[in-house]
């Protein structure tokens, strides 16, 4: 990865790849999560793919991208950590492959590429307005199916039990807030106030990182977007960083364990504890924690799943996800309610396997190379490569890579049991299935 | 090169494939990608969650399985004498998983490293089933977990119900995984006859793509295979099911925040024969896309009234089994929203296709499809998916340059001129 430019402190990173049939581009806003913004941020991208003045509808944008041979133009709101993140996509179609369909005239080098950055810059910049503000219509729509996109949140239980799982263990912190804001938020938000918004902070003020995956130097990219930015449009170039912080409070006592139970009508109970790793990022602890995870409850020969799943037949799926970077570990498990504390204990009681270092060799060469094979995988798909260097910008640490792999390669198994000594339990959630068991047939 | 292998090329999608038909009567693909890191293998084996009722070679009666077998059998064959199959190809750096649809259970894995062993491990395991009483009812209890599992989300749920109003007797109806009852009552002796009459190398086929030497795949499959003999399929049995559909509409109510529609079409593949059967699914494609995608008329309308949002989506199965045309999504009002589907139906089908709208649509649906090409995991998926059904991938591809706007006219006709079903879930 390469930085090719930077305008209006917006970063452009070139990665090098001619082994894909598109070529893709992401700009990403990235912005640090705060109730107060939340809202305002998750509704400009979908209030911008509503279209453009050079394309004033989707219908119209969507008809533009099909004529680019099927060009996929998405935008998305998501979450790292404590960062929110916008993201703005295009992925076309490389010239050469245009010969695959009948009739079709020879088109001017890099004409499909051009065509895609014009349109994603018409679409970031150029929104359909009304007075002083983005068009009633649409900015009143938008609010809607934002709202119901936070209402929707329940409607898939195992993501819904991580999220309470977060705001409890996390109430007060950055890396509670969801995403998506919250509805009432955008009850007293207009379409001016927001507009302005837009254009005063979103463009000026949001850390923006733009990256593309292609063949070769996206020159005409940086071009349009340095005459795009002539006009003022991205500000004079003060944007605050976007990082992650590790976890605002470390080293919790027992008595500060919390421990929550709610009741759904479901029938699979949803169990997810969370945990505070103690180790930042930038020790020496960092990637033997990563590796710790994997043996504990990352994927297939771990303990979790060999324990919890294939011994005691509790549970479909059990597993942990390290987020190394924030400092914390949660472990979920989807078991049936009169399983919970057989559960519980038996998931405590692999991680003290762990502290104890009671870990085979066939256990942690496994999780190597699951971890390294991971991380080759990235490289055969544009999409997760990008995903990988976006991370990797919101650290104070970052690393190529290579070096992440190499890294990995030099962890000793002797590690593993001094930074498990370190995690402590510090939320138990439990979505408890109410529904009785209906088996016709 | 070895005699019997085929060379195909398809220069324009910068892709070639190799393939050879093993004498056991195992097919074999082989797709290179030069330079690339990831490696992927697939064996798909023509036996899924609908064929619980069949005749074995030599017999005159219909012998018939507990429901949810062949997803049981998916998940014994992980289990290997010396352990976890899962674990094994995760030591070895690999990831890999399986999936039962409707008519075919396939294994898979990806790696970047080890590809030899795993590839070594893929075709052992699914060729040596390590089944055993024991074995078998611990395997319940996970099970009747993933059951549970399924049975909390709407979406699979509004998916599910629709597939009952729509069919009468065919086994799409069930759930894949079979139902609580009918896990607990599978015994070794259903599995093993399964595994014995379907699992056999002429029902199976196997795909790889990566960087990799023809020859020593060639050489490998060998040496697994050439110890089996070339075996009849038992005959897989269908109810006749009636043209027509079950009910109208079903309602359920699940912890939702907005109602979750299906909307179906039912569709009869049996009737369309060589080229038609390809042409029809490809022909349908486009026009589901050019009547509900964001560049029709009608997702503008409805999204401009509330009626759908980005959740709305719409589908064109065919199976040689089974076919149905569907649309998805949430919306406060599903019942106006069918009103309004059906409208537009008539009046489309009175102004005709727009000869504009289908080229664009062909065109961008062929970009995106050439563009999947580029990973491994999907091209693999792909060719050996449409194995199964009975066509060569690049035809696929090929077939895209037949098309024309009247193949999408007749499947409107057909398909879409009937009266639709609806199934919900609403919020309690």
């Amino acid at each position: 990865m390469e930085k090719i430019a930077e305008i209006c402190g917006i970063e452009f990173y070139y990665i090098e790849n001619s082994n894909f049939k598109s070529d893709t581009v992401t700009v990403n806003f990235c912005d640090r999560l705060d109730a107060k913004r939340a809202y305002k941020n998750a509704v400009i991208p979908a209030l911008l793919w509503r279209g453009c003045r050079d394309y004033p509808t989707s219908k119209k944008l969507t008809v533009k991208c099909q004529e680019l041979f099927g060009t996929a133009f998405m935008t998305d709101v998501g979450k790292r950590s404590e960062i929110q993140h916008m993201l703005f996509m295009v992925d076309f179609l490389k010239d050469e492959y245009v010969k695959a369909f009948d009739g079709e005239e020879n088109f001017d080098d890099e004409y499909i590429a051009k065509e895609a950055f014009k349109l994603l810059i018409k679409v970031l910049t150029d929104p359909v307005t009304e007075g002083s503000g983005f068009s009633e219509k649409y900015f009143k729509q938008e609010c809607t199916n934002l709202n119901n996109d936070i209402y929707a949140e329940k409607n898939d239980k195992h993501h819904y039990a991580m999220r309470r799982c977060r705001e409890v263990m996390f109430a007060g912190e950055a890396f509670a807030v969801s995403e998506l804001g919250y509805a009432e938020d955008g009850e007293n938000l207009s379409s001016e106030e927001l507009y302005d918004y837009y254009r005063s902070y979103f463009l000026k003020k949001v850390p923006c990182r733009v990256f593309y995956c292609g063949k070769k130097r996206p020159d005409a990219l940086v071009d349009m977007f340095r005459e795009a930015a002539a006009t003022g449009v991205f500000g004079d170039g003060e944007r605050g960083g976007a990082y992650i912080d590790y976890v605002e409070k470390h080293y919790i006592s027992r008595e500060e364990i919390k421990s929550l139970t709610e009741e759904y009508e479901i029938s699979d109970g949803k169990l997810v504890m969370g945990f505070r790793t103690n180790t930042p990022q930038d020790s020496d602890g960092f990637f033997p924690l990563v590796l710790m995870n994997t043996v504990y409850g990352g994927g297939t020969s771990s303990k979790l799943f060999k324990n919890v799943r294939e011994k005691n037949s509790l549970a479909y799926y059990a597993g942990s996800r390290v987020s190394a970077v924030k400092g914390v570990m949660f472990v979920t498990a989807g078991i049936s309610p009169d399983k919970f504390d057989t559960a519980r204990a038996i998931i405590l009681e692999q991680l003290d396997e762990i502290k104890k270092g009671n870990i085979t060799d066939e256990e942690f060469e496994a999780a190597k190379n699951n971890i390294i094979n991971n991380l080759r995988n990235l490289a055969e798909d544009q999409y997760s490569l990008l995903d990988y260097y976006l991370d990797q910008s919101f650290l104070n640490k970052s690393y190529a890579l290579d070096e992440y792999i190499s890294n990995i390669e030099k962890v000793k198994k002797e590690q593993l049991p001094e930074v498990a000594k370190k995690i402590q339990l510090d939320t138990v959630y439990f979505m408890k299935g109410t529904k009785e068991d209906d088996d016709e047939e | 090169m070895k005699s019997n292998i085929t060379l195909i090329e398809a220069p324009e999608l910068g892709e070639k494939l190799y393939e050879f038909t093993h004498s056991s009567g195992l097919k074999v693909q082989i797709i290179p990608k030069k330079g690339i890191y990831k490696k992927f293998a697939v064996i798909s084996v023509g036996f899924g969650a609908v064929n619980t009722k069949f005749i074995l070679p030599g017999q005159s009666e219909i012998t018939t399985v507990p429901d949810g077998v062949a997803h049981f059998l998916e998940h014994k064959l992980f289990e290997q004498p010396d352990g976890n199959m899962l674990e094994r190809f995760n030591a070895a750096g690999a990831r890999t998983n399986a999936a039962t649809g409707f008519s075919k259970t396939y294994y898979y894995f990806n790696c970047t490293e080890n590809f030899d062993i795993c590839f070594d491990m893929l075709m052992h395991f699914v060729t040596h089933p390590y089944i055993t009483p024991e074995n078998v009812e611990k395997e319940k209890g996970i099970i009747c977990r993933e059951i549970k599992m399924y049975e909390d989300n709407p979406e699979y749920v509004s998916s599910m119900n629709l597939f009952k109003l729509l069919y009468h007797k065919n086994p799409v109806r069930k759930e894949i995984a079979g139902s609580v009852k009918s896990v607990t009552e599978t015994t070794p002796q259903d599995l093993m006859l399964c595994y014995d009459n379907f699992y056999i190398p002429s029902n199976m086929v196997l795909t790889v793509v990566g960087d990799l030497e023809t020859e020593k795949i060639y050489d490998e499959v060998c040496r697994h295979f050439d110890g089996f003999e070339r075996k009849e399929c038992p005959v897989k049995y269908f109810e006749r099911e009636p043209d027509s559909v079950v009910a109208y509409r079903s309602e359920k109510k699940m912890d939702v925040s907005r109602s979750m529609f299906a909307i179906g079409y039912k569709n009869d593949p049996s009737v369309l024969i060589g080229d038609e059967y390809l042409i029809h699914g490809l022909a349908g494609n486009i026009l589901c896309n050019m009547l509900f995608d964001k560049s029709s008329v009608f997702f503008e309308k409805m999204y401009e009234k509330g009626l759908i949002d980005y959740s709305f989506s719409s589908d064109f199965e065919l199976d040689r089994n089974y076919a149905a045309a569907s649309l998805g999504g949430e919306s406060d009002n599903p019942e106006e929203l069918l009103k309004y589907v059906n409208e537009y139906i008539s009046e489309t089908s009175a102004n005709g296709i727009n000869e504009n709208d289908f080229i664009r649509v062909k065109r961008s649906l062929l970009g995106s499809d050439i563009r999947m090409l580029a990973f491994p995991e999907s091209i693999g998926k792909l060719f050996s998916s449409m194995y199964l059904q009975g066509i060569q991938g690049f035809d696929y591809f090929n077939v895209y340059g037949k098309i024309t706007a009247n193949d999408v006219r007749k499947v409107l006709e057909r398909v879409y001129m009937r009266e639709p079903v609806m199934s919900v879930v609403k919020p309690l």
